[in-house]
């Protein structure tokens, strides 16, 4: 069973391209060219993490409502 | 009296011998500045009216005979990603040139009432990502060796520490950002355990993991420096509102019997090769002083830096978004690159990150059961050329693992020191106890030179690069 997503193929230019379009990124050419080439490494790291904690995993977070609510 | 490489605890010695003054400290430590770092590019800053002017008012009082605590009299300097108001702080970018800010940052105005002088506003990278080199002002460089880089993002405050400039920092760490620079300019550094020095009006990185915290030349110095930064502040959610314990006591307790787990792992390949006898000549100094150091497992670096990675990206996209969809050429090119793939994180990858961190913390609190301590390398390389067509790292990150171990603590919160000695040891105490090894372990025959030689070179440049306020 798996357990991360690590297996899914890399995105290619153009999905990259879309996924940035519907992130509200319109970047000129050459930083998107830029950004097409730097995506790859943070989607693999992405794609590491695993999936399969149980439903009771906590996330790390830190809220507090009375802190919140103080400042 | 050459002033340069006093510790904090010397300079409050002949403070109270009245063998120094800390008028004449201040005015030293500005003209070393003014002859150096026109080269070394450590101060974005420099506040020398306002630092002579607070260092006559400390005089005053020690002349009065009171003191306001351990920092009373003794400069030191800022990363300027640390509010000061009336003075600029630029996060080092483009975007913030012209910020003023209307009020200090609560470390700040601890440091201001415990009469500490301030000497100015130190480099760091853009907005604690970097390094990069088409900013407005330049990178850092490295006192031992120009051609070399401080570590980041706390690049200047390592460098200026390092280079005799001021005797403490206050520097910021979310991924090693104190751990790093100690590290290769050899001086010492702590990573406080989250919500244990306020983070109020310091520019975020990752709301999570940011931490502020000393830089100075050695444990005592970093006891006495956070004794007075560190304290709840009811307007930072993440501060602890627990007592503040008495930092230089720990200094005296004995060595014999810790337990230390030593995570070798994590260093033992794909290091320099100067690493592994330094830790090694480390481990046998504490076994040598009675402390009992064993193996420990924890899970990989890669694991840790995924983790870290995915939950700092996310947090860092969504603070710079507005900025990053309207004026994306104003920023670096490394934070943009860095920074801009959070748009494409998405919210389970967050959360699912933030899950994982939980288990990964949970493993260390369960390894810190066992030990006092852990110990590791501070940094697996030397320090980084500088060289502004070096490939960002990030895209070499499937093999290189350098500074990625700092990550693990700070996905945890727990307090790491790096030590001022040759391999940078760091220790990740439980997050409740005191950080500081005993003064004998600092006794411990192990190389060092005080004094980067660059800095004893002849200055090419009578007037200082950097831009004067006040």
């Amino acid at each position: 069973m798996r357990t991360d997503l690590s297996h899914l193929p890399p995105s290619n230019p153009e999905e990259i391209r879309a996924m940035a379009r519907r992130a509200g990124l319109d970047l000129p050419e050459e930083l998107m060219q830029q950004f097409i080439e730097a995506w790859p490494n943070f989607e693999a790291m992405v794609r590491r993490i695993p999936r399969s904690l149980g439903h009771a995993a906590e996330p790390a977070h830190s809220y507090r409502p009375a802190r919140i609510v103080r400042s | 009296m050459d002033p340069a490489f006093f510790t904090i605890a010397e300079l409050n010695r002949l403070y109270d011998q009245r063998e120094l003054s800390p008028v004449e400290v201040a005015q030293a430590l500005l003209d070393r500045i003014g002859a150096y770092d026109g080269e070394l590019h450590s101060f974005i800053r420099v506040t020398p009216e306002m630092a002579l002017a607070e260092a006559r008012a400390a005089e005053q009082e020690l002349t009065a005979g009171r003191r306001r605590g351990p920092l009373y009299g003794v400069p030191y300097a800022l990363k300027d990603i640390i509010e000061t108001g009336g003075i600029p702080t630029t996060g080092h970018s483009k975007l913030c040139q012209d910020y003023v800010p209307a009020a200090d940052a609560h470390l700040v105005t601890l440091l201001r009432a415990g009469g500490a002088v301030l000497m100015g506003k130190l480099a760091t990278w853009e907005f604690a990502l970097g390094p990069s080199w088409d900013l407005p002002w330049p990178p850092a460089r490295n006192p031992w060796n120009f051609d070399t880089l401080p570590g980041g993002s706390s690049s200047g405050a390592g460098a200026a520490v390092a280079a005799g400039f001021v005797p403490g920092a206050v520097g910021t760490d979310t991924g090693g950002s104190i751990r790093g620079p100690a590290a290769v300019c050899g001086i010492a550094g702590l990573k406080p355990t989250y919500g244990r020095v306020s983070r109020r009006v310091v520019f975020p990185n990752t709301f999570t993991m940011d931490h502020c915290g000393p830089l100075t030349r050695g444990a005592e110095d970093i006891a006495l420096f956070l004794q007075v930064i560190a304290g709840f502040d009811p307007e930072d959610p993440g501060s602890e509102d627990t007592p503040v314990p008495d930092y230089a006591a720990a200094l005296s307790r004995r060595i014999e019997g810790l337990r230390l787990g030593l995570v070798e792992h994590w260093y033992a390949s794909g290091a320099h090769p100067d690493l592994m006898p330094a830790i090694s000549a480390a481990v046998e100094v504490l076994r040598g002083l009675g402390a009992v150091v064993e193996p420990v497992q924890l899970s990989s670096l890669r694991d840790y830096t995924d983790c870290k990675t995915t939950i700092s990206i996310a947090e860092l996209y969504a603070i710079h978004e507005r900025d990053l969809k309207t004026r994306p050429q104003d920023f670096g090119r490394i934070l943009r690159n860095r920074v801009l793939p959070g748009a494409l994180i998405r919210a389970e990858d967050y959360v699912q990150a933030l899950r994982w961190r939980t288990v990964l913390a949970r493993e260390q609190a369960l390894a810190l059961k066992r030990y006092d301590a852990l110990l590791t390398a501070g940094a697996l390389g030397g320090a980084d050329p500088a060289d502004p067509n070096r490939p960002d790292r990030l895209r070499q990150r499937a093999q290189h693992h350098d500074a990625v171990q700092r990550r693990r603590a700070a996905s945890a919160r727990h307090p790491v020191r790096v030590q001022p000695r040759g391999g940078a040891a760091v220790v990740v105490a439980d997050r409740h106890r005191p950080v500081f090894p005993r003064p004998r372990y600092y006794a411990s025959p192990m190389p060092i030179s005080r004094r980067p030689t660059g800095t004893a070179a002849t200055p090419t440049s009578p007037e200082p690069r950097g831009h004067h306020a006040n």
